[in-house]
């Protein structure tokens, strides 16, 4: 399969503390990832280590085929990323930075820019350092899409902007994915927007990813809730579930597709209860991050 | 967080930021402790103890105050709850440590106690206006003249009681303003924010305009300005160069030289040394000369080490250029941030060159003394540049670069060692030139050596993870 994005047992610490460990992750071409993970989870460490702009502490990784510490000039120029903080370059206007910015790509799409400014009310000429944060983060996102990339990594880009231009922007990424076979790596907590973005998510804990899938398997996916006595319940296999976690109570939270939960509470002995719950995509996820 | 950590945190907040430049006025706080320690008693040892305490306090407080205005705008613009009174607790103390504290040591050595206090609270006071009322620092040297042509020497009238009485009222009524400069920027900031939001910045830009009182042809002139400055400083990037400017550009500084005021401080330093011959100024156009050297040294060390600030602070930034296909590769960047280097500190090398030229040709000062005046010049900026060499290749940079500081002092002692030495041998000189540039060499070394660290990995900042 054409992989854009490849990792193999990538490790990183900061000073004593491990970030990521033994990670591994791949993205294929035309993908949609979504990365989730708690805060702190290590998901802008790990965006950052792919696009070079850290050095990573063991591992093989790959992205466009190439190792990201020594991007070629093609490859560079079919990336593109939107950080966290959105505020860049704040001591110029919004078109001064574009301009700055253009005269490094051999094909900037000022076209394209003015376009994705005026239909998302950005004033170009306001310098950044007093735009919204709001503001700041759709000019972030149209300097991206204006080098017109093969490749794009958005850390949480969507955090502070209104629901109406949250809504257009994941369109325009929708749009661009579908026309343009563009390849999305995208961190974010906001899940209704990863549901309709995204064709994966990756959830990110404990340093490496605990699981992956399509949005088809975790549409699949169903809590239960398990109480019983302490010694019963470290004893059931709990067979064919995705994530099973203890609670401070001593119940047991499970994950797994409906099939699995079915077969795990017919096999549960009359002592203990089991409590299927809510089933939505952020429920699931909230679990992994807990 | 507890009050006491908040304000030692705000306190080393406030003079951390400018390390090389605190340590160098630090000096004079060793020389006034050894003012102290020898020589001998009196009045006259005290006042020396004043006057190398006020010098200090004078840079300490323009660093203080840069940056306490910083803060309590963003603070204010944030909101942050109980920030004024712990930036007016931090002032307090700056107060006591660099106005009250040595006002105490230098009456204990019997200095006469108004005098002392004016010097010392007039030094601090001086540097509090240095930030956004440069003006009226600038308005001493008319007065000095004026009071020249009325009175005589300032050696006369400077030991007038009503001058010093006149100091204290004046540096109090500073120092008063200084006093409520947080709560006067915190409510401001807010304001700033809300001409901009609240203006419907999501609506029109000619509503926002209105707003924010801008004037259409104004700001059209701007926007022109400064996308010729933009073009300019990208040009030759589609060759595959980058030049000063456009590293500049994108770090946050600027990289050229304000040729006017270079012109103009050259001019301003020459009539303050004919000044001096005129026996104004204590009857020393040598020391006025060496001022100014020392000057022209400070200019050049200060926009050097503004590169290493704005390098700090750009460190998002740098990710997005080093993802730009024509961004530089490490080795040739390197180059630039060297020709960079030499840019800023060329209206300083200039303004030094025009005046001591100027002097030479007039026969005011000797070879003898050009050539010091260049040792200092030139230590400083092999200082500045050590400074800048070694951040560049630090994997982490540290808010306190221990090595600058040691070069700081080392070229210091080696200055001293070169220039008083002569009578000890050329062994004690050639020791104080290995001490100005052994450390430089070293620092050029492993700038030359480690790889660049770009983008810049501050240790302050929070780790994102």
């Amino acid at each position: 399969m054409d992989v854009a994005i490849n990792v193999h047992g990538l490790s990183k610490s900061y000073r004593r503390h491990s970030v990521l460990a033994n990670l591994d992750l791949q993205v294929e071409h035309g993908a949609a990832v979504g990365l989730l993970g708690a805060n702190g989870s290590g998901k802008t460490t790990l965006l950052k280590i792919l696009l070079g702009l850290l050095q990573a502490d063991g591992g093989d990784l790959q992205i466009l085929g190439e190792s990201p510490r020594e991007l070629s000039v093609g490859a560079r120029s079919r990336i593109a990323y939107v950080p966290q903080t959105p505020n860049q370059f704040f001591w110029l206007t919004g078109r001064a930075m574009l301009k700055y910015l253009a005269a490094f790509y051999s094909a900037f799409d000022w076209d394209y820019a003015n376009e994705l400014s005026d239909r998302w009310k950005l004033s170009l000429r306001t310098p950044i350092s007093v735009l919204s944060p709001g503001q700041q983060q759709r000019l972030s996102i149209v300097r991206a899409l204006a080098t017109r990339p093969e490749l794009l990594v958005l850390d949480e880009p969507i955090a502070s902007l209104d629901p109406a231009t949250r809504i257009a922007v994941v369109d325009e990424l929708l749009r661009l994915r579908i026309e343009r076979r563009l390849t999305l790596l995208f961190s974010s907590h906001i899940t209704a927007d990863l549901e309709r973005l995204c064709t994966d998510f990756a959830i990110l804990a404990g340093g490496r990813i605990a699981t992956r899938g399509s949005i088809d398997d975790f549409a699949q996916l169903v809590r239960t809730r398990v109480e019983g006595d302490e010694a019963t319940l470290a004893r059931l296999p709990y067979e064919g579930c995705r994530y099973v976690r203890k609670t401070r109570d001593g119940e047991r939270m499970l994950v797994a597709d409906e099939a699995a939960t079915r077969r795990v509470c017919e096999s549960l002995p009359d002592s203990v209860r089991a409590v299927t719950q809510s089933s939505d995509l952020e429920t699931i996820f909230s679990e992994w991050m807990q | 967080m507890d009050a006491v950590t908040r304000l030692r945190r705000v306190l080393f907040e406030l003079l951390i930021r400018r390390p090389v430049i605190v340590c160098l006025l630090s000096l004079f706080y060793v020389f006034a402790a050894i003012a102290g320690g020898t020589g001998s008693t009196g009045p006259k040892r005290g006042l020396l103890i004043a006057v190398m305490a006020a010098i200090p306090a004078a840079g300490l407080s323009a660093v203080a105050t840069e940056r306490l205005v910083r803060y309590a705008a963003s603070a204010g613009a944030l909101g942050i709850p109980r920030h004024v009174d712990t930036l007016r607790a931090a002032q307090i103390m700056l107060f006591l440590l660099l106005v009250a504290f040595p006002w105490l040591v230098a009456i204990g050595h019997d200095a006469p106690w108004v005098s002392a206090a004016a010097l010392l609270i007039g030094g601090s006071a001086a540097g509090t206006l240095l930030v956004g009322r440069g003006l009226l620092v600038a308005l001493l040297i008319p007065t000095v003249w004026v009071m020249n042509a009325a009175f005589g020497p300032p050696e006369h009238w400077l030991a007038w009681s009503a001058v010093h009485y006149l100091v204290l009222a004046g540096s109090l009524a500073a120092y008063w303003r200084w006093m409520k400069l947080p709560v006067r920027v915190e409510s401001a900031a807010p304001t700033i924010q809300v001409v901009y939001s609240d203006a419907g910045h999501e609506e029109s830009e000619a509503d926002m305009d209105a707003a924010g009182n801008v004037k259409p042809a104004k700001f059209a002139e701007a926007v022109r300005r400064q996308d010729a400055y933009v073009a300019a400083a990208v040009r030759g990037v589609g060759d595959g160069q980058l030049s000063p400017a456009g590293l500049a550009l994108g770090l946050g500084f600027w990289s050229g030289t304000a040729w006017r005021a270079v012109v103009i401080s050259a001019a301003v330093g020459i009539l303050l040394v004919a000044a001096a011959r005129e026996h104004y100024f204590l009857r020393q156009p040598k020391a006025v000369y060496f001022g100014l050297c020392m000057l022209a040294a400070f200019l050049a060390l200060s926009r050097v080490s503004t590169i290493v600030q704005w390098w700090k602070r750009s460190s998002a930034e740098q990710g997005l250029l080093l993802l730009t296909p024509r961004w530089p590769s490490r080795e040739m960047l390197k180059g630039v941030f060297l020709v960079t280097m030499a840019r800023v500190q060329v209206g300083s090398a200039v303004g030094w060159i025009a005046i001591s030229a100027v002097l030479l040709g007039l026969g005011w000062i000797d070879v003898n003394e050009a050539a010091y005046g260049a040792l200092y010049v030139l230590a400083t900026s092999l200082v500045a540049c050590s400074y800048l060499w070694v951040a560049l290749g630090s994997r982490e940079v540290k808010e306190w670069q221990l090595s600058a500081i040691a070069t700081a002092l080392l070229t210091v002692a080696g200055v001293a060692m070169f220039q008083f030495g002569s009578s000890l041998g050329t062994l004690y000189r050639a020791a104080g030139a290995a001490a100005c540039l052994l450390p430089p060499m070293i620092s050029f070394a492993i700038f030359r050596l480690r790889p660049l660290q770009f983008p810049a990995n501050p240790r302050s900042r929070k780790t994102e993870t």
